[in-house]
């Protein structure tokens, strides 16, 4: 069974239509690169995937749980579904470890101990242990950003859902996330990351989602993405973000 | 100037102070409550509920809070209890439903402030809306809203005085009943007047200060100990 399958998705706002007729699988433990200009509706695509936005037709499944079923439990599928926004969206009024320890405590029930525990065990790993009592106003954006990926790490996800996390970050930042990302794809978790990071795209993900004008347009290897597109569309968008020949 | 007729009567006054700190209290404290609730039910997304906790906001606000005080004392709270109620209760529940419509409206802004993205995060957590309201939404909304609920509460404590006339001798009252005897009106109301002042602009700078020290790495010591731990 996929991880998640995504079944002729529609979404529109009013008289806007963002995805039309999406359909796509994603398996246990494949990273997904999710690329395409600005407005294509990828980032819709990846919020439907955790019912942040409701899809106007179609249905999504996660691990077999119908997440566009009218009476799913969100929450508990949230639950399972990391995902981190390019904003960060840290807590502002609580501390690192608090951020982190705040879902575990709450959704899940784990006595406060042993959260801390968790807590500081997922900083350990995002490399901010020295940061666990500072609030998110005095951190740079690329260790807010691994501050929350620790944050949904926390509620051990099936799946982590990435929205453009370094596109807010400089060169430096966006290296130390992406660090953290890779980190995270050989430990095998299943990832999906919008992303403008060609690099990244290219060296760590096995799997590419091109969108265009609301539509999925391809999907393939990054192999035979980059270097062999089927698509007009894609060859174009290639040509202007990478200057390449193809 | 009579200054002596102060001290002949500071107990009185002082009676009268403790009545007037007790009636603030308790209706800071019942406004605040009873604020959040119409305020977080005035922001909900359900049509129904929202209009009916407006129309308690709007009525409410569209009405001197003397006629509230009058009504509730001698209609309202005979009506609910069976019997007449004290002055104080009358006053504490009048103060708390008058001023719960201000602090609602406070409420809405600090909720409508929030960034959406917060809201998102708490979401994708697998945060219910009660979980997501008490943990997040509301703490950093309230820090916005110290400012406005401040000055709303020192609205409050002067209108306390307003209860004098249902006959509840609070502070303004006390005053009143002794220069209604001695005929030296200025020196009582000039020093009730200061004991105003020095409660609201005590309660004013310390929500200034508030303001000023927003998330202090406090237990920096701890961060050792936590290490060790992990």
């Amino acid at each position: 069974m996929s991880m998640i399958k995504v079944e002729n998705i529609y979404k529109s706002y009013k008289n806007l239509d963002v995805l039309i007729d999406v359909s796509a699988q994603v398996e246990k433990g494949q990273i997904v690169a999710v690329i395409g200009p600005s407005g294509c509706g990828k980032s819709t695509f990846l919020r439907c995937i955790n019912g942040l936005e409701k899809v106007s037709q179609g249905r999504i499944f996660i691990d077999g749980e119908e997440v566009t079923a009218p009476n799913t439990n969100l929450n508990k599928i949230r639950s399972e579904v990391g995902i981190v926004f390019q904003q960060f969206n840290l807590f502002s009024h609580m501390s690192v470890k608090e951020n982190i320890m705040l879902a575990p405590v709450k959704v899940k029930k784990i006595p406060k101990n042993n959260a801390e525990q968790i807590a500081m065990a997922l900083l350990e790993k995002v490399g901010m242990l020295d940061h666990a009592h500072k609030y998110p106003e005095q951190l740079s954006g690329g260790q807010v950003q691994r501050v929350a990926i620790a944050r949904s790490l926390a509620m051990e996800p099936k799946i982590m859902l990435f929205d453009e996390p370094t596109s807010a970050l400089d060169p430096k930042m966006t290296n130390e996330v992406l660090d953290t990302m890779k980190q995270l794809a050989q430990d095998g978790m299943t990832m999906i990351v919008v992303t403008h990071e060609m690099s990244f795209a290219r060296e760590v993900a096995n799997k590419i989602m091109f969108f265009s004008q609301s539509r999925l347009v391809e999907e393939s290897a990054p192999d035979k993405f980059f270097n062999n597109p089927e698509s007009e569309i894609t060859r174009e968008f290639l040509r202007s973000v990478l200057k390449l020949e193809v | 100037m009579h200054w002596n007729d102060i001290f002949e009567n500071f107990d009185f006054l002082m009676s009268g102070l403790v009545v007037t700190i007790q009636l603030a209290l308790l209706a800071i404290i019942g406004s605040l409550l009873c604020g959040i609730v119409f305020g977080v039910l005035r922001h909900s997304k359900i049509p129904v509920i929202s209009f009916l906790a407006g129309a308690y906001i709007e009525f409410t606000r569209s009405i001197p809070l003397i006629l509230f005080i009058v009504f509730i004392h001698f209609g309202f709270m005979p009506l609910i209890l069976g019997e007449a109620s004290s002055f104080f209760q009358s006053a504490c529940v009048a103060l708390i439903v008058f001023t719960s419509a201000y602090v609602a409206e406070i409420v809405r802004g600090g909720l409508n402030s929030i960034d959406k993205g917060h809201i998102e995060a708490a979401k994708s957590l697998g945060l219910n809306w009660f979980d997501r309201m008490i943990y997040v939404i509301l703490p950093i909304a309230l820090t916005r809203m110290t400012p406005a609920l401040v000055s709303q509460f020192i609205s409050l404590i002067k209108d306390t005085s307003l209860a004098s006339t249902i006959g509840l001798i609070e502070f303004t009252r006390s005053g009143e009943i002794i220069y209604e005897r001695t005929y030296h009106e200025l020196e009582i109301l000039i020093f009730i007047a200061l004991t105003y002042f020095a409660i609201c602009y005590s309660l004013s700078s310390l929500s200034k200060k508030l303001e000023s020290k927003p998330y202090i790495n406090k237990d920096s010591e701890n961060l050792k100990q936590l290490k060790e731990l992990a």
